[in-house]
């Protein structure tokens, strides 16, 4: 390969990727991800897409952000036992797997949306 | 001086395929390992979400991110940095991350290796140019099209069409039946012609290319020694004239360097600002 050539692949490639490592070394990769709220979505002031619904969003924000009451998810999702605000919803999986039932994000996600539209 | 050697690969385009296989197993771990995580697998390490890992995710968000300073939903800052890296890369030297770094640029050329294996010398040439000329505009309406819709809708709406997505979610994801549509229109396509995403449809090629025109390095002829030989049109993948021009400014140009490796005669095709 040419040196030409070569330098040329380095340089671009250098640039390409500076960013990022600079981004990851100075741990602002993906730190300050849009809070659930930005994720949400919004139709006429409501908020309507579920698909942003993550494993560390809390139950207070989930309810919060999409005008929904706890008591009602709860329900939804056959939980019986009460959850306070600050559990996340990753903490669902492990009440799931006591009820022997599997647990998706999805399940959250379409609980909420039928909520919703409720 | 006539430098090639017949049947031998050259080394650049070794060191392409090294690259791109690289950057596609970065984001297929990265990928398959974040909707393993969702589904409630323990990994030993954190990846993020596969939306951000995609440097058009910046041009998705650049409509929220200026008007509020907020982002879209599934965007992350990692998706600004690619971003900035992708446009600094551009600028200097064309659609480089399309031949060199894409890993859906990649996955299509590995399908074309299966295509020119059964179609020979059919492969990449079953379109008349006129046609595939007319095609490649197509890009163009798409990467509009999706723009517009994201930046009024302020969501990730091209996620439901995105082959990429869609090829990754085979391990688990959200399967979209847009996205799924579209990764097999794009390899049953790679099979006939070169990169059929990249060509026709790819959005960010599209915006990549546009900003390639005026970049800094570009690969350029050598009027004065080039032997009129064709060998540097006949390789180029995407059926750019390069040896009627002093300068390939071509949209469709993504850096894969063929024509470079193709020419017979030292210091007549090089890179060059």
């Amino acid at each position: 390969m040419r040196l030409r050539n070569s330098l040329y692949i380095i340089l671009i490639l250098t640039l390409f990727l500076a960013p990022m490592v600079v981004s990851m070394a100075s741990d602002t990769w993906t730190i300050g991800a849009a809070p659930l709220s930005q994720r949400a979505g919004t139709t006429q002031g409501t908020a309507m897409d579920t698909s942003g619904i993550k494993g560390k969003d809390t139950l207070g924000e989930i309810c919060s952000v999409y005008g929904i009451q706890k008591a009602d998810l709860l329900t939804a999702l056959g939980v019986t036992t009460d959850l306070p605000d600050s559990a996340k919803a990753s903490d669902l999986e492990a009440i799931f797997a006591e009820q022997g039932r599997t647990w998706s994000m999805d399940v959250l996600r379409r609980a909420v949306a039928s909520l919703i539209a409720h | 001086m006539i430098h090639q050697q017949a049947g031998k690969r050259p080394k650049a385009q070794k060191a392409r395929l090294w690259i791109g296989a690289i950057f596609f197993v970065w984001a297929t771990v990265a990928g398959i390992s974040h909707f393993l995580t969702e589904k409630g697998i323990t990994l030993p390490f954190r990846t993020a979400s596969i939306d951000a890992i995609c440097p058009f995710g910046a041009l998705e968000t650049l409509y929220a991110y200026l008007s509020s300073g907020t982002l879209i939903g599934k965007i992350h800052p990692s998706n600004l940095v690619m971003g900035l890296g992708l446009t600094l890369a551009t600028l200097a030297g064309g659609a480089f991350f399309c031949g060199w770094i894409c890993p859906f640029g990649t996955l299509q050329e590995w399908a074309g290796k299966l295509g020119r294996h059964m179609l020979g010398r059919r492969y990449n040439h079953m379109i008349s140019q006129r046609v595939d000329r007319a095609l490649q505009y197509l890009r163009y309406v798409v990467a509009l099209f999706f723009l517009a819709w994201t930046w009024a809708a302020s969501s990730l709406v091209f996620a439901q069409y995105d082959p990429w997505r869609a090829f990754l979610s085979l391990a688990g994801g959200e399967i979209a039946v847009g996205g799924i549509i579209a990764l097999a229109i794009s390899l049953v396509g790679s099979l006939f012609v070169e990169r059929f995403w990249c060509r026709y449809l790819c959005p960010m090629g599209a915006v990549t290319g546009l900003v390639g025109k005026i970049s800094i390095f570009k690969p350029r002829r050598n009027a004065a020694t080039c032997i009129s030989c064709s060998a540097c049109t006949n390789a180029c993948p995407f059926h750019i004239d390069v040896e009627h021009v002093t300068r390939v400014t071509s949209a469709q140009c993504n850096r894969c360097l063929e024509c470079v490796d193709a020419c017979p005669v030292k210091d007549t095709l090089t890179i060059g600002s």
